[in-house]
């Protein structure tokens, strides 16, 4: 039986503020507030989740905050918006991953996609999703899981 | 927590694989602390650029990325370990969604070890150090 949506959203709670720790020293929480996801500036991910879970991992980084991230590894040279694609990239690549190990029995596999990411104005995000703001180093992502693009 | 960074002689050159530059950068940086930091690192966006550096130069360990554009990184530990000429070199596999049998599957392809993304945090650590000291 495939995990649901809503299991995969509360994994995502423990999962987003534990791996913003790993890769950037972040703190960072789930929170109520509502995050704007059609804002200006700021950076869009999504990977298609292959098994267990089947469906699309989008995540929303503001520039500044995506500049953040970047400035705990290259504190001298500030980042480009190739190098903070990249960044979103791989944050949101390493979120998948360890979101389908967490859903995986033991003798699962865990499959997902390539992030695509671009920098976005007027962002529309799918109606069926599923979304969660994370406050992160005083300013806030946003994480949603819709059904896949293709599907 | 504070790591001294150590020197491990018998590797020299490393090449870090991953179409993440961030990825790459952070690995280095990981793997410096664990004992390589005098070494030399090649870095490879993919597969293909991964093995035409080790035909290039001469390399000790392979760090690479699974969930690759162009090559994944099973396809190149196949194409590693199926090259006389280069199948000796020791390989640790580095990926977010490795699970229990995908491990397993690696390990018995020839991979030295396999490690969670992202590479940070003291139980990695003890990993890389221990990989370090057997290659």
């Amino acid at each position: 039986m495939r995990p649901s949506t809503e299991i995969a959203l509360i994994a995502l709670h423990e999962l987003v503020p534990q791996i913003l720790e790993e890769m950037f020293f972040a703190e960072a929480e789930a929170i109520d507030d509502v995050f704007d996801w059609s804002a200006n500036n700021a950076i869009f991910s999504r990977i298609s989740l292959h098994e267990p879970l089947e469906a699309d991992l989008i995540v929303s980084v503001p520039t500044d905050l995506a500049h953040e991230f970047s400035e705990t590894l290259t504190s001298d040279i500030k980042s480009g918006d190739s190098q903070l694609k990249d960044i979103v990239g791989e944050l949101l690549n390493t979120l998948a991953g360890r979101l389908q190990v967490a859903l995986a029995r033991d003798d699962e596999a865990c499959a997902v996609g390539l992030p695509e990411t671009t920098k976005a104005s007027n962002f529309i995000l799918d109606e069926a999703a599923f979304h969660q703001t994370f406050a992160a180093n005083e300013l806030t992502l946003g994480v949603a899981l819709a059904p896949k693009r293709s599907a | 927590m504070t790591i001294a960074a150590a020197t491990h002689p018998s590797i020299t050159s490393v090449l870090v694989v991953d179409d993440s530059a961030f990825a790459r950068h952070g690995a280095i940086l990981c793997l410096r602390s664990a004992g390589l930091a005098n070494a030399h690192f090649v870095e490879a966006g993919n597969g293909h650029e991964a093995l035409t550096a080790l035909k290039r130069e001469h390399i000790d360990l392979v760090v690479t990325d699974m969930n690759m554009p162009e090559m994944n990184g099973a396809e190149l530990l196949d194409r590693i370990k199926s090259d006389e000429r280069v199948s000796g070199v020791a390989v640790l596999v580095v990926s977010s969604s490795i699970s229990t049998a995908m491990e397993t599957d690696l390990r018995s392809k020839g991979a030295k070890a396999v490690a969670r993304k992202p590479l940070s945090g003291a139980a990695t650590m003890i990993l890389l150090k221990s990989l370090v000291e057997e290659v």
